[in-house]
């Protein structure tokens, strides 16, 4: 009995595995193309424009800083060239010259000036007693600095 | 096409390569060097103020006029516009321009009137303003001579300025930064290496009253007496501190470039004079302090005694004072009484008392220029040397002397050295420094020193001073009357320095007081003329400083005794 012979015949081969990538890639990359790119390219921009806006806000307080330390050394000077001008103003020549030829005032002689004795009650200091009891508590029930040195009526 | 892509991408990262690795750290200097610049930041010079704070020298800001010569076409036509507002010659301009390259100081520290005037010629390009600070002394003439003042780059030249010059100057920073386009410093890169360390504000122990005092009470009495000059020391004799340092004349330190340099010596200090009978306290207390004479030895005064050498001594107007004790040997000013004295004590005991009291050296007061006064050793006191030293002939002295010797009357016998600085305050008001009593040494003993004291209020009492007393108040004095020495040799008998040496109140003195009135014309007696301006300024020390008067005072001059007055101590 005569049998024909295939005209194919297939051979298996050991073909090594396509990486998933290679495969996947084309897939994801035909799924959603654009906003991949606008997402890496935000993902590369946003540091670079957060780095410009805080160069740019440290300028701006660099300037805002230089601009007071000006003011301040303005202020300085003006308060340093109003000192010399009330020093000046108060000098005692100035205010002597001023009481003598101005007001008609006279240094006083020596019989025009007394001294006067210092009496034990004008040269006492008065006593202050300590808190009571009770107002050291109505200072902590009111919180207050004040009350506790505060002697009650 | 993709060959071309990388070879010219390889040829950038090259570049890139060659200027950042092989030649990234010169390209990086240089960058900084243009981008950068180191700023020098000057310190403010610190404050001088009175002993209650009150300011005596302070800065104040101004303008100083540069030119940038590299900006200047014609230095000529440029000197031709400004210099006439500058007030200087138009060569003098010129020369500055053409000397400098970018930089040529034109005039410092202006008023904002010439900036005003400069800015309406349109040379902003070729001028520029930088502001300064300019010592300003706003009491004027106040205290002038004790102060000092600055120059033109804030550096003292002369009084507590220089003698405080480290301290009050302060030390410059330097700032690294960067500027922008239009020349702004970038805040944010400055890098300040070192800080600037401002100078140390000074206070002094002078009193910006009793100052004023002091000199209104000299300027009247070099006035009234005709004299050249005078000068008022006024010191705490418990502690040193000098309360007022007076001379007539004075000069005003904020117009300094206009004021002769002689005016800015202080003769309170730099200069010497003889004490005359000032010196006799001096005497007295060596005598009675070694033991050569006893306090109730008696000497004859006839009115003139031979000396050694053929010299005669003699006393003011021959005046014959019999048989004197030594405190009335101080209170009649006796010359021959004092001579005697002198003799008994020996060249070597009183040379070595009055090296002690610190005459013949500085006394050591924190001003420049002290004079150490002239106290020839005993081996040149030749003939009557010994005799005339005696009452203050033949030797000089500063009045910072005089007043320090006399410290060792109040201190139970310790001499204590005279200061002007009391304390030192950094800007932010903390106290950094402070200077306080410093005994130098034990000159005498305590009772010698109490019973000079008395013979000097005998002096005021009934002596020669009794135109120092104070009312209400026991005053201890000596008059003196020093012949000046002429320029021929010996001396010239027209020309006097009368002065007043006191100590108030006593017994416990809180006031010495030197006078001093150089060449007064008409009366010239210290007595006369010095002791009259003590007790005017004493009187309005003490009634300013609420001293209460002595209880121990003659009816006639008591306070009490005046119906609008009452109370003693």
């Amino acid at each position: 009995m005569l049998a024909l012979a295939p005209r194919h015949r297939t051979y298996p081969v050991l073909l090594p595995d396509r990486p998933a990538s290679e495969r996947a890639a084309p897939r994801r990359a035909r799924r959603r193309p654009v906003p991949m790119a606008l997402a890496t390219v935000v993902a590369l921009a946003l540091p670079a424009v957060v780095l410009v806006a805080l160069r740019t806000e440290a300028a701006r307080a660099g300037y805002a800083i230089l601009a007071l330390r000006h003011e301040v050394e303005t202020l300085r000077v003006e308060n340093a060239r109003l000192q010399a001008a009330a020093s000046a103003l108060r000098a005692p020549d100035r205010i002597e010259r001023i009481a003598t030829v101005q007001l008609g005032m006279i240094t006083p002689r020596s019989q025009q000036v007394a001294s006067l004795p210092v009496t034990a009650w004008a040269g006492a200091v008065a006593v202050v007693p300590p808190p009571t009891v009770w107002d050291r508590m109505a200072a902590w029930f009111v919180r207050s600095e004040a009350a506790a040195g505060e002697r009650s009526p | 096409m993709v060959a071309v892509l990388l070879l010219t991408l390889a040829a950038l990262v090259l570049r890139l390569a060659q200027l950042q690795v092989v030649n990234g750290a010169r390209l990086q200097q240089l960058a900084q060097r243009q981008q950068l610049e180191t700023i020098l930041l000057e310190p403010h010079r610190g404050r001088i103020l009175d002993r209650q704070g009150r300011p005596l020298a302070v800065n104040v800001e101004v303008p100083s006029i540069y030119a940038v010569p590299s900006a200047i076409p014609d230095p000529h036509a440029f000197a031709v516009r400004v210099a006439p507002l500058l007030g200087q010659r138009t060569a003098d301009v010129e020369r500055r321009v053409e000397a400098g390259r970018e930089f040529a100081w034109l005039a410092r520290k202006v008023s904002p009137q010439v900036v005003t005037r400069l800015r309406a010629l349109g040379l902003d390009d070729q001028l520029g303003v930088l502001p300064e600070d300019r010592r300003a002394y706003p009491d004027g003439l106040l205290a002038a001579h004790l102060l000092g003042f600055a120059g033109i780059d804030n550096q003292g030249l002369s009084g507590v300025e220089l003698a405080y010059d480290e301290t009050l100057r302060g030390t410059a920073g330097k700032a690294i930064v960067a500027r922008d386009g239009l020349g702004r410093v970038l805040v944010e890169t400055q890098h300040v290496v070192p800080a600037p360390q401002d100078g140390r504000d000074i206070l002094l122990t002078i009193d910006q009253v009793i100052q004023h005092i002091a000199e209104r009470e000299l300027t009247s009495a070099v006035a009234e007496s005709g004299a050249r000059g005078g000068w008022v020391v006024v010191m705490d004799p418990t502690n040193g501190e000098i309360l007022a340092m007076a001379a007539v004349p004075a000069f005003d330190p904020n117009l300094v470039p206009q004021m002769r340099p002689s005016r800015w010596v202080n003769p309170a200090v730099s200069e010497a004079h003889e004490p005359g009978s000032t010196f006799k306290i001096f005497l007295m207390a060596a005598a009675l302090d070694s033991g050569a004479v006893l306090s109730t030895d008696r000497f004859y005064c006839g009115g003139a005694l031979k000396a050694p050498g053929g010299a005669v001594i003699r006393d003011s107007l021959n005046k014959r004072h019999g048989w004197q004790t030594m405190a009335e040997i101080v209170k009649n000013s006796c010359n021959v009484g004092a001579a005697q004295v002198g003799t008994r004590l020996g060249k070597a005991e009183f040379y070595n008392y009055i090296r002690a009291f610190g005459f013949g050296r500085p006394v050591g007061i924190d001003l420049p220029g002290e004079s150490s006064g002239i106290v020839p050793p005993p081996s040149s006191w030749l003939g009557p040397g010994l005799q005339t030293i005696s009452f203050g002939q033949g030797i000089s002295t500063t009045a910072i002397q005089l007043l320090t010797a006399s410290t060792a009357l109040v201190n139970e016998g310790t001499v204590v050295r005279p200061y002007v600085m009391r304390a030192q305050r950094d800007r932010a008001g903390r106290l950094v420094a402070a200077v306080g009593r410093q005994p130098l040494r034990q000159v005498l003993k305590p009772e010698t020193a109490r019973t000079i004291i008395q013979m000097m209020v005998g002096a005021t009492e009934g002596g020669t001073g009794k135109g120092a007393r104070v009312d209400g108040y026991a005053v201890a004095g000596k008059t003196a009357t020093a012949e000046k020495p002429a320029p021929t040799g010996g001396y010239d008998p027209g020309r006097y320095v009368a002065s007043f040496l006191g100590l108030v109140p006593v017994p416990d003195p809180r006031l010495a007081i030197l006078v001093a009135l150089d060449e007064p014309r008409g009366a010239y007696s210290g007595g006369e003329v010095a002791a009259p301006v003590f007790k005017q300024i004493a009187s309005q020390i003490l009634w300013y400083l609420r001293i209460p008067p002595s209880a121990a005072r003659s009816p006639a001059n008591s306070l009490t005794s005046s119906p609008t007055a009452s109370g003693t101590r």
